[in-house]
């Protein structure tokens, strides 16, 4: 007989929840395409900031495309990050909050070499080298700190209540901002200016763009290219993949799930110091709290592109960059609202949101951000 | 693997013990090297002898030699002299580790790169002296502290207590000198005779009416009412207590400090005290534990009435300084009653808590300012606050609906991106001719209570506001607690899929926690705008989640006492965002240290200093479970 009562109250679900859900879906669509294309018909309605541009008013076609640039270069950078949380979370299921300060810690330690380097002339002479050194220390440092994060904080508490690793990360991420800061000094550190090789612009297709930015893009392309080599091919790579179907049953295929998950973390890690040195060439200053905020956004990224999915995470970072970098100027102009860039930060956010309404596995997730069930 | 060893033979663990060194030497540097031993080395705790960076390091080495002793030897296989042995030789490693660090930092010039590690701080750990002496007094140090630290825990346990205790509560005379030389300097005999005659009158009554409790109510409700016009008709008569406090600080550079002396005297008061009334003490524990559970409650309400009456004189005897301190740690609570609801009945991770203290600022402030540009609605407080409440249940069904089908991690991050975009919001150009951009909002009016007004430059008024709502905050959660919907609540919280089988409306249930949530914490933002005059989009950054979120977790998730303590011990003690706490010395490591407890909390106290019965039972069912395995009571039928 409870067979029978199921369905009305289904039926309650369906009439609040889902109708607020589809009453945003449409509301956010509607915003989105007057806010792009404006209401062409209506004389006095919005108009798109694209449709000024094409009519020869507004901001120009040049600047479309830098923006273009920038978020593609700004969300290799998301990307990069985002694949430690997505291969943290794909192993051991909960939001590792302190991979922010992972990243932070390989870019302000960075800065110390570089700043050598930069101030012995070393950083123009021999600017791969100097790069490549800068990026060998960032990336051991925040695979130091990954790792030792997880051996102290996270390895405690396997079986725990879901939330409690998460709050625990939280906390480890306040602890490592503060213990850099206690460290380092809480000022700003203006990071050196790229090498010579690197200053000015290049044209690619036609499209003049910075080269810091081209070179943030192709490191970022690579390290991507390199790590799904890793994670599909070796066997470490493949010990990882089964761990993050399923641990048990790994453990009982001979996986040593200890130093797989700590190497998931010397991975991520690795990555997020990569992406420190990227991050600290291409804005040139970096301090303890450099992390908190590329850091939430790049979990954004790697829910946006599916978590636990690598490719997803990259393309989530992309998607992420270039929806923060153009959004602003190609919806909510459209709408009149003043100094738009400022809203770049809830844009990024409004679009976590809304894919998770729209679509709560991401673009290509395998897992649900709705409660398995089962 | 250390363990074992001890388990075998009654042989003395070096490895075990050296490790604890280890980690007390990693403490040293640590604790150096983050700038903590010199930030903290001008403050005195006593005068010229102890200052508070040393009591750090001093009390990570009786840490290392009381733990190296206990892994080193099994507490019941090794002797005196063992014990000892084993905590010098813990201490002696952390020692070396000391010295190693203090040869590097002696021979090299680090501070470019490590900014704290300063010309100062060398001395401070070289006791002013050379390198050797550095090096002789961190190893000689370590393995005295070492010795020590074993002895301690060789101690009869009421000695250690009496020992320790009486430590604390020099540390903590020496601390409240700032409290402690107002209430002196201003204690009237009104306030005495109010306490004393509301004492004896709920003593009276608990002991006659304790089972009519209208009778109790109502004789308490008189006099209190008493006492406040005894209070009020003797305020001018000073007691001339303010030799106290002249005798026992002296002005340092760091801040005042207890004199020797004075130390002296409250370490012999405090021990004694504590030996001779240990009798008392556990009678009182057994007769305590004794009690019948209707008899139990009874005084359960005494309590609360205790605290009732407290509550009601205690702002009149703190001073402006403790009433301002508490006023925070008030609002905080406030907060935290709030956030207590969302994630310790309905356990739904909200991390963008902050939005909705924000509306609630926001929403009093525009109403009622009279410098908002465009609206000049200039309502009261009491006409604003319906609006502000409105304000709270639309947003918290706004952010509540998209995130009801999500699970936790999902739910804290999205929830934390609403917070985001609110500060950003409210500061940003789009909503400036109604927030005012990065000004904020300016010339939020007084509470008018009609006999008498609260400005918020009155900090006496502003604490009896904030206690009145934090007061009627504490009674709906706990008359949510054993309620149709807090039993849903809890019910969600361990396991959704269950809950909804039994019949619980998830929707409804989650919605109402976001709901009540939002109030609770709108309402503690009205306060905030009132009782600043002025809000600015600063105020309501991320780390106000986090405090909040610090504040419970501390405290005991689901526990209403526990929130209370945890937003004493969090704010009032450590300071929340912007205002120091009563470690005023501690400001520059609030947040390293709420990261450190967070930490050690989730560690190894999930359950939180005061929790809910149910809460850590259900915490640490899976090692209940476990032992009753283990004792066989459970068949392999069970079905994972």
């Amino acid at each position: 007989m409870s067979l029978l009562k199921l369905p009305q109250r289904a039926g309650f679900r369906f009439s609040f929840v889902d109708s607020f859900l589809w009453a945003v879906r449409i509301g956010a669509l509607v915003f989105i395409v007057v806010g792009i294309f404006g209401t062409p018909g209506i004389p006095g309605g919005p108009v798109g900031s694209l449709a000024k541009t094409l009519s020869g008013e507004g901001v120009s076609g040049e600047a479309w495309r830098g923006l273009v640039v920038t978020g593609l270069a700004q969300g290799s950078m998301y990307g990069m990050i985002a694949l430690g949380y997505s291969m943290v979370y794909g192993v051991l299921g909960f939001i590792n909050f302190a991979h922010g300060e992972v990243f932070m810690s390989g870019a302000l330690v960075s800065f110390f070499v570089a700043d050598s380097f930069g101030s012995s002339g070393f950083w123009d002479s021999q600017p791969v080298l100097a790069l490549g050194l800068t990026m060998l220390v960032a990336m051991t440092t925040s695979t130091i700190v990954a790792v030792l994060t997880e051996r102290i904080a996270y390895r405690p508490l396997r079986g725990a209540p879901r939330l409690i690793p998460l709050i625990t990360s939280i906390g480890m991420s306040f602890f490592l901002q503060y213990t850099f800061r206690g460290l380092f000094g809480g000022g700003f550190k203006a990071f050196p200016q790229a090498p010579e090789a690197l200053q000015g612009r290049a044209t690619i297709f036609g499209v003049e763009i910075l080269k810091t930015q081209l070179a943030v893009i192709v490191v970022a392309a690579v390290s991507m290219v390199v790590l799904y080599q890793f994670v599909s091919r070796t066997r470490m790579g493949r010990a990882m993949r089964a761990i993050a179907e399923d641990r048990e049953i790994a453990a009982l295929m001979g996986v040593n799930v200890n130093r797989v998950i700590s190497l998931t973390f010397a991975v991520g890690g690795a990555m997020a110091g990569i992406a420190g040195v990227l991050w600290a060439l291409l804005f040139r200053q970096v301090y303890f709290l450099t992390g908190f905020l590329p850091g939430i956004k790049a979990f954004t990224a790697a829910v946006v592109g599916g978590i636990g999915n690598m490719a997803g995470a990259y393309l989530g970072g992309l998607s992420l960059g270039l929806v923060e970098s153009i959004g602003p100027l190609l919806v909510l102009d459209g709408w009149g609202i003043p100094a738009v860039s400022q809203l770049k930060d809830v844009v990024a956010f409004s679009a976590l949101v809304l894919v998770l309404i729209y679509r709560p596995t991401g673009l290509l997730g395998e897992r649900l951000a709705v409660e398995e069930r089962g | 693997m250390a363990t074992t060893t001890v388990a075998v033979s009654p042989a003395f663990d070096a490895r075990a013990a050296a490790k604890i060194g280890l980690l007390g030497g990693l403490g040293y540097v640590f604790t150096s090297s983050i700038g903590m031993v010199e930030g903290l080395g001008e403050k005195n705790v006593i005068d010229p002898v102890l200052s508070l960076g040393y009591t750090i390091l001093i009390a990570i080495g009786l840490w290392a030699g009381h733990r190296g002793a206990a892994v080193g030897l099994s507490a019941d296989r090794g002797s005196v002299g063992g014990r000892i042995l084993a905590g010098g030789m813990a201490g002696v490693t952390g020692g070396l580790l000391a010295s190693g660090y203090l040869i590097w930092i002696n021979t090299f010039v680090v501070r470019d790169v490590f900014t704290s590690i300063s010309p100062t701080l060398i001395d401070l750990l070289n006791l002013q002296q050379g390198l050797g002496t550095g090096i002789v007094v961190a190893i000689g140090a370590g393995a005295a502290l070492g010795m020590a630290g074993a002895g301690i825990g060789l101690l009869a346990p009421l000695m250690r207590r009496a020992l320790l205790g009486s430590f604390l509560w020099v540390l903590i005379v020496g601390f409240l000198e700032v409290v402690m030389s107002q209430i002196l300097r201003e204690l009237d005999l009104g306030v005495v005779l109010a306490f004393v005659i509301v004492g004896v009158a709920a003593w009276i009554l608990m002991r006659n009416f304790a089972d009519r409790r209208h009778v109790l109510f109502g004789g308490l409700l008189g006099a209190l009412v008493g006492g406040v016009f005894i209070a009020r008709a003797f305020s001018e008569v000073n007691l001339g207590l303010r030799f106290i406090p002249d005798f026992a600080y002296v002005a340092r550079v760091g801040g005042r400090a207890l004199t020797l002396p004075a130390a002296a005297i409250v370490f012999v008061v405090a021990f004694a005290i504590t030996v001779l009334f240990e009798g008392r003490r556990r009678a009182l524990r057994e007769r305590i534990t004794a009690l019948e559970p209707a008899e139990r409650q009874r005084w359960a309400y005494g309590l609360v009435a205790a605290f009732i009456g407290v509550g009601v004189f205690l702002p009149m005897i703190l001073g402006s300084v403790l009433n301002e301190l508490l006023s925070t740690t008030g609002l905080f609570l406030l907060m935290a009653l709030g956030l207590n609801i969302v994630i310790g009945y309905a356990g739904l991770l909200d991390l963008g808590y902050v939005a909705f203290f924000a509306v609630g600022a926001y929403t009093m402030a525009i109403l009622t300012s009279t410098s908002v540009r465009g609206i000049s609605l200039e309502l009261t407080f009491w006409e604003a606050l319906p609006f502000v409440i409105l304000a709270a249940v639309i947003a918290g069904i706004l952010v509540g609906t998209p995130v009801i089908g999500m699970r936790g991690d999902y739910l804290a991050i999205v929830t934390l991106g609403f917070g985001e975009i609110a500060r950003i919001l409210f500061l940003s150009e789009w909503f400036t001719p109604v927030t005012g951009g990065a000004l904020g909002v300016t010339k939020i009016p007084s509470i008018e209570l009609g006999f008498y007004t609260v400005a918020g430059t009155d900090t006496q008024g502003i604490l009896y506001m904030v206690l009145a709502f934090v007061a009627i905050a504490a009674l709906i959660s706990w008359r949510l607690y054993d309620s149709r919907i807090g039993r849903s609540w809890m019910a969600m919280r361990e396991d959704e899929q269950v809950a909804e089988t039994m019949g619980v409306n998830i929707v409804k249930a989650k919605l109402l926690a976001f709901v009540m949530g939002a109030i609770l914490a709108a309402v503690g933002g009205a306060l905030f705008a009132v009782k600043f005059g002025t809000i600015f989009p600063a105020s309501f950054s991320i780390i106000v989640s986090i405090t909040v979120l610090v504040v419970i977790i501390v405290g005991g998730m689901g526990s209403i006492p526990g929130v209370a303590v945890g937003a004493l011990v969090m704010i009032g003690v450590l300071g929340g965002r912007n205002s120091p706490g009563l470690l005023r010395e501690f400001s520059e490591f609030k947040l390293l240290i709420y990261g450190a407890i967070l930490l050690y909390m989730m560690l190894k106290r999930p359950e939180g200093l005061l929790p809910s019965k149910q809460r850590s039972r259900e915490l640490h069912q899976a090692e209940a479970l476990q032992d009753v395995w283990l004792r066989g009571e459970i068949e392999e039928e069970e079905e994972a």
